[in-house]
Parts: structure tokens; sequence; C-alpha cells
């Protein structure tokens, strides 16, 4: 309990943990509609493709995370502009990516002279670095990402639960298409302080995946992946600290455990609500 | 019913393939469909009956060919697509509800979403659909709920609640028991009586040959043999024809 306490008045930790508590939230419910499209590859995808944009800041100066934004608004755009029925499916097209920007990234750092110690806190976060401009950037994002999701709520939950359906109600769904994809993009490479490059599509993908295991309705669902999402972030950082071990492992290495919990106590035989993206045919 | 048709036709496709990878599901298919038309599509399995009819709809883009829909055909044209989805209705095989809505709000969503309808019209749109399927006391409840029979009733309401000209059904009652089949094809049979334009995927072949006025026989991707009901059942052309109806009757 002292310790806490303790942990709470270090200025340094407040800041990660509120913007840790941002970024969870905010992947975890992007999750919530990524995963069940199949599209969690996607987090890897961008996350790694936007090392190109961390590249070119540090060739050309200004933010690197800025650039990397950028990146992902444009990779986010091109998936939500191309629609997965066409010969390019979005898996084949993540792939591109991934590779495109790492190898562009590599190639450009490595005719940038000088040592580049920064590289490894983008590839693997740190967390405990958050200013507080980060945290005021990531706070006016986080509550425009919440009223997007108040506007686009239903449209989002009844293409995500039966993607068919919603066609064949001819309901209209290309905005939500492009905030879903751009955002996620967005959130991801504003995680990557929290847990880097690398690690960053666990935060997405796992609160999500866990929670699906364990509860039967939307919104239970919904609440869980929250409470996964945003306990195992702080726990991490907690742990990280108390025992001196790097933040961002220490975050992801807490949810998979979560996870392989919520797979132990799932009960099979009862099917999660939110599996029903019904894309098999008649 | 061929006192419901006129000679307009409402659909139209022209010699339409469709890939899927290096497996052609649809051979240069072609087919026009009158205005009030019932038309049962027969088939074996995989023969690209749901392809078919999912291409007519656009839930699946063919590759060559052209299809046109109530004078609008079907392209890249996002606008067209949206003018097509208001003008047909669709019922699955099942899960055609969402799982968290009440049975009124699964019906009244489109109406309210797409046709921006206000809320209190499109409920008592909705309950009139209800109504006409006869499950208007269901109305508050969630569809698991409801047995699968009556599920697919809600479905037909669903779809009908955009009073759209043309209704696709993909084998309607195959996921259903048999005591609930025949409720489901009594609101098709109604459906079928009223003039609309109805394509029909099914195995129900008493059903079949009493409501429609066509037949189409796909086999392999094509559509090998087309006629009346009396045509398929005693007049037959074709061997897969024959070899086919051997088998389901
Ligand atoms: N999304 C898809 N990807 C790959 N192949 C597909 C896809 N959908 C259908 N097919 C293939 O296309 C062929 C036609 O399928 P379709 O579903 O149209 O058959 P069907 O006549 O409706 O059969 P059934 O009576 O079993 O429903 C099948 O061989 C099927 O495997
Ligand atoms: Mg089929």
């Amino acid at each position: 309990m002292q310790l806490i306490i303790e942990i709470i008045q270090i200025p340094f930790m407040q800041r990660a943990l509120l913007g840790s508590v941002m970024l969870a939230s905010l992947l975890g419910l992007f999750g919530t509609f990524i995963v069940p499209r199949k599209l969690g590859f996607m987090a890897d995808g961008i996350a790694h493709a936007s090392l190109l944009g961390i590249a070119i800041g540090i060739l050309l100066g200004g933010i690197p995370l800025v650039w990397a934004a950028a990146v992902a608004v444009v990779l986010g755009s091109i998936l939500a502009l191309v629609d997965d029925s066409s010969l390019v499916t979005h898996d084949s097209l993540i792939g591109v990516f991934l590779a495109g920007g790492m190898s562009a990234a590599i190639i450009i750092m490595s005719l940038t002279p000088g040592y580049k110690p920064e590289l490894f806190s983008y590839l693997f976060g740190n967390i405990l670095s958050i200013t507080w401009p980060d945290i005021y950037l990531l706070t006016g994002f986080f509550f425009s990402a919440l009223i997007l999701f108040k506007y686009q709520w239903r449209t989002l939950v009844l293409t995500t639960i039966h993607r068919e359906l919603s066609s064949v109600l001819g309901l209209r769904a290309r905005a939500t298409k492009y905030f879903l994809f751009v955002g996620t993009s967005v959130a991801l490479i504003a995680g990557v302080k929290l847990l880097g490059i690398v690690l960053i599509s666990a935060l997405l993908i796992i609160p999500f995946t866990s929670a699906n295991q364990v509860s039967h309705s939307l919104r239970s669902t919904i609440i869980v992946t929250q409470l996964f999402a945003i306990s195992g972030s702080i726990a991490g950082i907690v742990l990280s600290y108390i025992f001196d071990l790097p933040t961002g492992p220490s975050v992801a290495i807490i949810l998979v455990a979560t996870f392989l919990i919520t797979l132990v106590a799932a009960k099979v035989n009862e099917a999660p609500i939110w599996k029903h993206d019904h894309v098999e045919k008649n | 019913m061929a006192e419901n048709q006129s000679n307009k036709v409402i659909i139209h496709a022209e010699n339409v393939d469709k890939w899927f990878g290096n497996f052609q599901a649809l051979k240069n298919v072609s087919a026009d469909i009158n205005e009030g038309e019932v038309v049962v599509v027969l088939g074996p399995s995989g023969s690209g009956k749901s392809t078919f009819i999912r291409c007519i709809n656009q839930l699946e883009e063919h590759e060559a060919g052209v299809i046109v829909v109530n004078g609008i055909e079907i392209n890249d044209d996002s606008r067209n697509l949206q003018k097509i989805r208001s003008e047909v209705g669709m019922v699955f095989q099942q899960f055609n509800l969402f799982p968290h809505l009440t049975v009124l709000d699964n019906v009244a969503l489109a109406p309210r979403k797409v046709k921006k309808m206000p809320k209190q019209d499109a409920e008592e749109l909705a309950m009139a659909g209800l109504t006409r399927v006869g499950i208007p006391e269901q109305a508050l409840k969630f569809p698991t709920q409801l047995s699968g029979g009556q599920q697919q009733r809600v479905a037909i309401a669903r779809a009908l609640a955009m009073q759209p000209k043309i209704m696709l059904f993909d084998e309607p009652t195959s996921a259903l028991d048999p005591e609930m089949i025949k409720e489901v094809l009594d609101v098709m049979r109604e459906l079928a009586e009223s003039g609309i334009t109805m394509i029909v995927v099914t195995h129900e072949m008493g059903f079949a040959r009493e409501v429609a006025d066509r037949f189409l026989f796909f086999s392999e991707g094509e559509i090998v043999e087309e006629g009346t009901p009396d045509h398929f059942f005693n007049n037959a052309q074709e061997d897969r024809t024959k070899l086919f109806l051997s088998q389901i009757l």
C-alpha cells in the first residue's frame, strides 16, 4: 500500500499511468471492432510500416511519431478504400505495407549519419518518457475518438456482428469504415510510446480476444475488454517499476497471461455473441 | 402465378461469369426475369445457386457480363448499389436477425437507418409486417427466444419492411426442423400471390411446383435447363436435370 502511494506521487508515473489508461481504453475499443473482422494482423502491419514515418522524422527533423501517424493515416485510408472483395485482399495488402514500410525505414536510417539511440524506444516503447505535451495531445485524440465512436456506434456494432446482413439491409458504412481503419491506425501509433512498434498490436488484439472468451453479451464483452486492457496496462507499469523490468514487455506479458487464464475459464459450449460475423455462405 | 406477371424485365443477367480464385462458380449465365415472376432455382450442391442470387444484390461481385436490376446496372458506382439494395430484399438460410436487437427493432432497423423514417412510423410499419407474417405478439422478444420458423418469418417481415420490388430467398427452410417448414412456406406462398418478384432457391419441390412460374436448373455454374414446373416434371430434356430430379423427388 505504501508502495502504491509512493508510486502515484512520482510525476513520471502519473503521466505514464494516465497515458496508458487512455491508450488501453482506446485500443481495447478499436480492437473490439477490428478483431472480429479478422484484421488483427493489421495492427502489426500498420505499426511496423510506420517505422518509415519515424525514420523520416529522424532524417528530416520534427516529431517522429507525428510522421509515423501521418504514414498510418495514409495506410489506414488505403485499407478503407480497398474493398476486401477485390483481387488484393486486406491481409496481403497489410503484408505489403509491412515489408515496404520496414525496409524503406531501415534503408533511410542506414543513410542517416550518427547513432540513433531513440530507435530502440520506438521499437519497444518507453512510457516513462511520456511528457505533459504528449498527454495533452493524447487527451485530445482520446476524446475526439470517443465522440466519433458515439456517432458511429450503431453502424459499427451492426457491421461487426453481421457484415452481410448489414449490406443486405443497405446500411451505409463507408464513413464508419474510414473511422475504424484510420482511427485504429492513429491509435496504434499513439500507443507506440507504451508498447513500442513490436508489441503494440497486443493491446489491440489480446484484451478483446480474452474478453470474448468469457463474456456472452455484447455489452459485457465491451466492458470486460476495457477492464482487461486498462488493468493489464496499469499492472504492467506498476510491476515493471517495482521489479525494475522493461515496461512494454511487462504490460504485454500480463495481457498474454490474462488471455491464458480466460482460455481456461472459457465456457466452451456457449458461443460468444460477438463471434457472429456471418461471412460464411448459405 | 402467371397472372401477376408483366412483360417488363426486372432482372436482366447476361453472360455473367463469377470466379472464386481460379474456380469458376458461374459460367456465362444469362436469364431474364419479369416483374411479378416467381422463379425457383434448382440444382445440386455447389452448382452456383447461391452465387447467382448473391450476384443479383452484389454480395458477390461478378467478373464479366451484365446484371441490370430494375433498370439499374450493377457496376462500381456505390450509388447504384445503394439503389439496388433498397429494391431487393433477401432472406438467408439462417442468421437473418441481429441477436442483440428485439424482433421489432430488427424489422424497423432498415426503414429507420436507411430510409430515415421517424421511429414511430418505422415501428408501425414493422408491426404491420409482423402481423402480415402472423407473429405480432413476438415483437418485443429477442431472436433467440423465437423458434427457427418464427425467426424466418421475422426475417421475411424484415426484408419486406423496405418495400422491395424483388425478394431473394436462399434456402430459407433448409435449416429448419420439419414441423416449422410449413409456416414459413405459407408466408412465402402468400407473398408469391401478392405479385412481388421472387427468386427462391429451395429443395421443397411441392412448394416449388405450386408457386413457381419457372424453374432454372443450375449445374456446375451453368443454367442447363429452364422451363415451367410442368416441363420439368413431365418433359425434362437434359440428363443432368433428370438425374437431379430423380434424386430429390
Ligand atoms: N467465397 C467463396 N470462396 C470460394 N469458393 C466459393 C465461395 N463461395 C462459393 N464458392 C464455391 O462456388 C461454388 C458454388 O457455390 P454456391 O454456394 O453458389 O453453391 P450452391 O449451388 O448454392 O450450393 P448449396 O446447395 O450447397 O448451397 C461451390 O463450389 C463453392 O465451393
Ligand atoms: Mg447455396
